[in-house]
């Protein structure tokens, strides 16, 4: 029993230090602006922080590795702003923890869903019958198959149920043969089949070319991501200087050459 | 109601159905693999082992039992991840049921051997010294006496692997090759459909109950 106490003791001030020590980096009463972001979105924070630096404000960017880590900080006064969290994943965000974030306009970049093939090089090319291989989750099953029907390769029915499934097919325009993956396989698969369906990060993982898409799904342009923030913040000084710097053709061409159409600007 | 009738027999008959096929194609086909392999590479393991006396090689037998922990000690999502090059040169493709099967039978080669190893070690050392003393080669004795008195238990270790790897099965999905587990998975648990979800754990159930039982008849006809 002794023991354990003391265990509690210790781990008590263990945790004490380190919350302490996070709150001095994060919560400073100087205008300190952090920025947040995941690994993927780092190097646009990164820009933006030595703008916001040049342009004599304090900046700083954090870091982070969890999905909605970032916004929580953010919801929780810790974070100023960040750059990860797609605009319908915000809006749901606030509505699930009574948050006002807001994604600033415009928006940066948004996350490319296209058909990629590495045998054909365009949509007509594919054959009759072509094999296509699309991720077995339902969210992105759900996409992939309306992404499809957009294109006139298939027919979808009534949506019977939360999300469209391959039982919705009603008819099968194309006869495509389809195989579902683990959506982090599937662009791994390119060069077995006549196209995959993937996100373009995906794609650039698997080593192939992203920016080399048959055509991209109109619809991933919803999924936009942009300085993600308070909404009272809004309208801080140093706002303008990030949204105008975004906007620039230097960031712009910075962009292009540092994700190579992994991701798509806006 | 009707549409919800409609919508369960759609589920079955396009989903379902073709996917009890699928788990039952793997693995019967790793399995039946496994075991060609998994013998030769038991025989192997009791030849140079320690416990029997045939031939005794400690160092070539330690090289096989390290290969065997190796290959056991992956998971087996891991194992179709890590030797997908490999399944591509061998089988062609890295995509569907063929591609699933290989990795299957590698993880499920070590398991086999293993347990035939142990069935075989049980066999009574005096029929071992009988052998000998007719002068029958180590091959000899493993194939003729010591297998034969063997059989039963090995029959009840290859129902045991059988059941494990028609669960693994249903990680198979990740590369295509469909599955209850699949469905299970991304039509049930994914898709908050609990019905699909405990129905098709429902039906893995009932095969592995099927194994079982045959497992046990045939245990029973032997002995």
């Amino acid at each position: 029993m002794k023991k354990f106490l003391l265990f509690l003791a210790v781990t008590a001030i263990l945790l004490t230090g380190c919350g302490d020590k996070e709150k001095s980096t994060v919560t400073v009463t100087s205008p300190k602006i952090t920025l947040g972001s995941m690994i993927t979105t780092e190097p646009i924070v990164k820009k933006i922080k030595e703008k916001l630096v040049a342009s004599g404000f304090n900046a700083e960017t954090v870091l982070f590795d969890a999905n909605n880590a970032a916004a929580i900080a953010c919801k929780d006064g810790d974070l100023t702003a960040f750059v990860h969290n797609h605009k319908p994943w915000i809006d749901t965000f606030n509505k699930e923890k009574s948050a006002n974030l807001t994604v600033v306009e415009p928006f940066i970049f948004y996350y490319r869903f296209a058909i990629y093939s590495a045998k054909h090089t365009s949509l007509d090319a594919l054959p009759d019958g072509a094999t296509i291989v699309v991720p077995n989750d339902p969210t992105n099953l759900d996409m992939s198959l309306r992404f499809l029907s957009s294109l006139g390769f298939l027919k979808l029915g009534e949506k019977r149920e939360n999300f469209y499934t391959m039982l919705d097919i009603k008819e099968n325009i194309k006869n495509i043969k389809f195989f579902e993956t683990d959506v982090a396989t599937v662009a791994r698969n390119m060069s077995e089949v006549d196209a995959v369906i993937s996100s373009a990060i995906r794609v650039k993982q698997a080593g192939f070319d992203p920016a080399k898409f048959l055509v991209e799904d109109t619809t991933s342009k919803t999924f936009a991501v942009g300085l993600s923030l308070k909404m009272d913040s809004v309208k801080d000084a140093w706002v303008k200087v990030a949204n105008d710097y975004v906007q620039s053709n230097e960031f712009k061409t910075w962009f292009a050459d540092e994700y190579k159409g992994a991701l798509a600007l806006y | 109601m009707t549409e919800n009738f409609e919508l369960w027999a759609d589920y079955t008959e396009k989903i379902i159905i073709p996917s009890i096929g699928a788990t039952l194609r793997m693995t019967f086909f790793s399995m039946f693999f496994a075991c060609i392999f998994g013998i030769i590479l038991a025989i192997f393991l009791v030849l140079y082992g320690p416990h029997c006396n045939l031939n005794p090689k400690p160092k070539t037998y330690k090289v096989l039992d390290f290969f065997v922990n190796m290959i056991r000690s992956f998971p087996i999502i891991i194992l179709i991840v890590a030797i997908s090059p490999l399944t591509k040169i061998l089988v062609g493709t890295t995509l569907g049921e063929k591609a699933a099967i290989f990795p299957l039978t590698i993880a499920a080669i070590p398991f086999i051997a293993r347990v035939i190893e142990n069935a075989l070690n049980e066999v009574d050392k005096q029929l071992i010294e009988v052998g000998k003393s007719f002068g029958a080669s180590n091959l000899q004795i493993i194939m003729l006496y010591m297998i034969k008195e063997a059989v039963p238990a090995i029959t009840a270790g290859i129902t045991l692997c059988s059941i494990n790897f028609l669960t693994a099965t249903t990680l198979a999905g990740a590369v295509g090759a469909g599955g209850l587990g699949a469905v299970a998975l991304n039509y049930g648990y994914q898709s908050f459909n609990n019905f699909i979800l405990y129905f098709t754990v429902l039906i893995i159930l009932v095969l592995v109950e099927i194994l079982q039982i045959s497992g046990n008849l045939v245990y029973k006809k032997l002995k």
